[in-house]
């Protein structure tokens, strides 16, 4: 398999032409800021709350007006956010019901730890969808600190998910999907022998802390062959950071891995 | 592969500050509303008032048709003319005045036009004269002339037949008449 380079997203509404988009990367253990693709901060946290509270507040501070708030594109590395398949479940009656059974799963199958917020891509009582979960206390954070420093989030999602956009934008058809962060590694995966009957994600889950290259190509190799994916529709992304030598917060794309070489 | 969403976006919750002036906003409607129903109803009360007023006006400036005369009315106004005429003071001039050698023969009253005619037969002129200054006395004329005027007199002479000349007792008199004018004021019949 041969490694594919992913253009920044296109739908996400924060496209790399925009100068004034201010955008924040939070992972578990590092994070930072850019303001119209140049890097403002980057710095290492303990607690992803506490880096958010900061660059917020700088964010806030610099770009914030009395009569308008600064706006901004917040992304989550996969170890925050975390996706899992839910479902089916029989006997739901609504969404919120839904959610609350989801947000109870959610630790058991994604490793966070404590109460979760979730989101559903679709309804989960006929088949499995995928479902992202993040740490709600991380999510009462985001809420509270865009109050406090006067921030209006644009968006709040995984970079994995900005990046899967990328790579839809590029090669519709495809359906073996992998994103490699510092914190994370994150895989989604389609089968394409799945009847029309049960169409859906086979796989999503994301493994933190990241594997190493090893780990994640044995991984990559056994999902391929497992779920009968063409090489062409296998798409591999590594988001990468400052402080690892690149020059851009979450950037997705470029060629995975980016230094290494490629996974054959 | 489907796009996955996973939008964590927080829902917009309204503050303090927004929910202050949504209120204040909403306050400021009511009231600039009300003040503008207020206003109306005031406007409006002005207007039918000036309205009212402008109909009033004009209904007392209308000028009424004038109204058709009764059947009766002709007979009423001769009987108010009649009722109105000086019949007693000229019939009291008549009395207070009378003298020997002037003797009222015929009372012609006219109370249509108020004159009197007053036929007498007098025996000479001089005391046709004394007694057309004892009923004028005191009982002048609108105007402060005496009232009873001479019309005509035949003196003695005149004895051809059908003159005014009589025989009374024997003593040739002469005839004379006198007239005046009684007309009060006839009452108003108009309401």
């Amino acid at each position: 398999m041969s490694p594919r380079a992913i253009r920044p997203r296109t739908r996400s509404g924060a496209s790399s032409g925009a100068s004034e988009v201010i955008e924040v990367y939070i992972g578990m253990r590092s994070g930072g800021w850019t303001l119209g693709g140049q890097t403002q901060a980057w710095e290492a946290h303990e607690v992803p709350g506490q880096g958010l509270e900061r660059w917020a507040r700088d964010i806030g501070q610099r770009h914030g007006r009395p009569w308008r708030k600064a706006r901004a594109d917040l992304w989550l590395s996969g170890g925050l956010a975390r996706p899992f398949l839910f479902g089916p479940v029989a006997g739901i009656k609504g969404w919120q019901e839904a959610e609350v059974v989801a947000a109870a799963a959610a630790p058991e199958w994604t490793g966070l730890a404590g109460p979760c917020r979730v989101h559903l891509e679709a309804w989960p009582g006929e088949a499995s969808t995928v479902c992202t979960a993040l740490d709600a206390s991380l999510s009462d954070a985001i809420e509270s600190t865009a109050r406090a420093c006067r921030i209006t989030w644009r968006n709040v999602r995984p970079r994995w998910a900005v990046a899967l956009d990328a790579a839809l934008g590029k090669r519709p058809s495809t359906a073996l999907f992998a994103v490699s962060e510092e914190d994370a590694f994150t895989l989604l995966c389609e089968s394409t022998s799945s009847s029309p009957a049960s169409p859906g994600m086979s796989v999503a889950a994301t493994y933190s802390p990241a594997l190493d290259e090893a780990e994640a190509r044995a991984l990559w190799h056994r999902m391929r062959i497992s779920f009968g994916v063409e090489d062409h529709d296998a798409v591999q992304a590594h988001v990468s950071t400052p402080g690892q030598g690149m020059s851009m917060l979450p950037e997705p794309g470029g060629s995975w891995p980016p230094a290494t070489g490629a996974m054959t | 592969m489907k796009r996955v969403e996973a939008q964590f976006k927080p829902v917009w919750r309204p503050t303090r500050m927004a929910l202050g002036g949504l209120a204040f906003l909403a306050l400021a409607t009511v009231v600039a509303v009300g003040v503008v129903v207020w206003e109306r109803g005031r406007i409006a009360s002005l207007q039918s008032r000036v309205a009212q007023l402008t109909t009033d006006r004009s209904a007392s400036s209308t000028q009424w048709a004038p109204r058709p005369a009764p059947p009766y009315d002709a007979s009423a106004r001769q009987f108010l003319r009649e009722r109105a005429a000086g019949w007693a003071p000229m019939l009291r001039t008549l009395e207070s005045g009378a003298m020997v050698g002037v003797t009222p023969t015929s009372v012609d009253f006219n109370a249509q036009d108020g004159v009197a005619r007053v036929r007498l037969a007098y025996v000479n002129s001089e005391v046709l004269l004394d007694y057309l200054e004892r009923i004028n006395e005191g009982v002048p004329d609108a105007r402060g002339r005496p009232r009873w005027v001479l019309v005509e007199a035949h003196d003695d002479n005149d004895r051809s037949p059908g003159s005014a000349t009589q025989l009374t007792e024997g003593r040739v008199q002469a005839i004379a008449t006198i007239q005046s004018v009684w007309l009060a004021e006839p009452p108003s019949l108009n309401r």
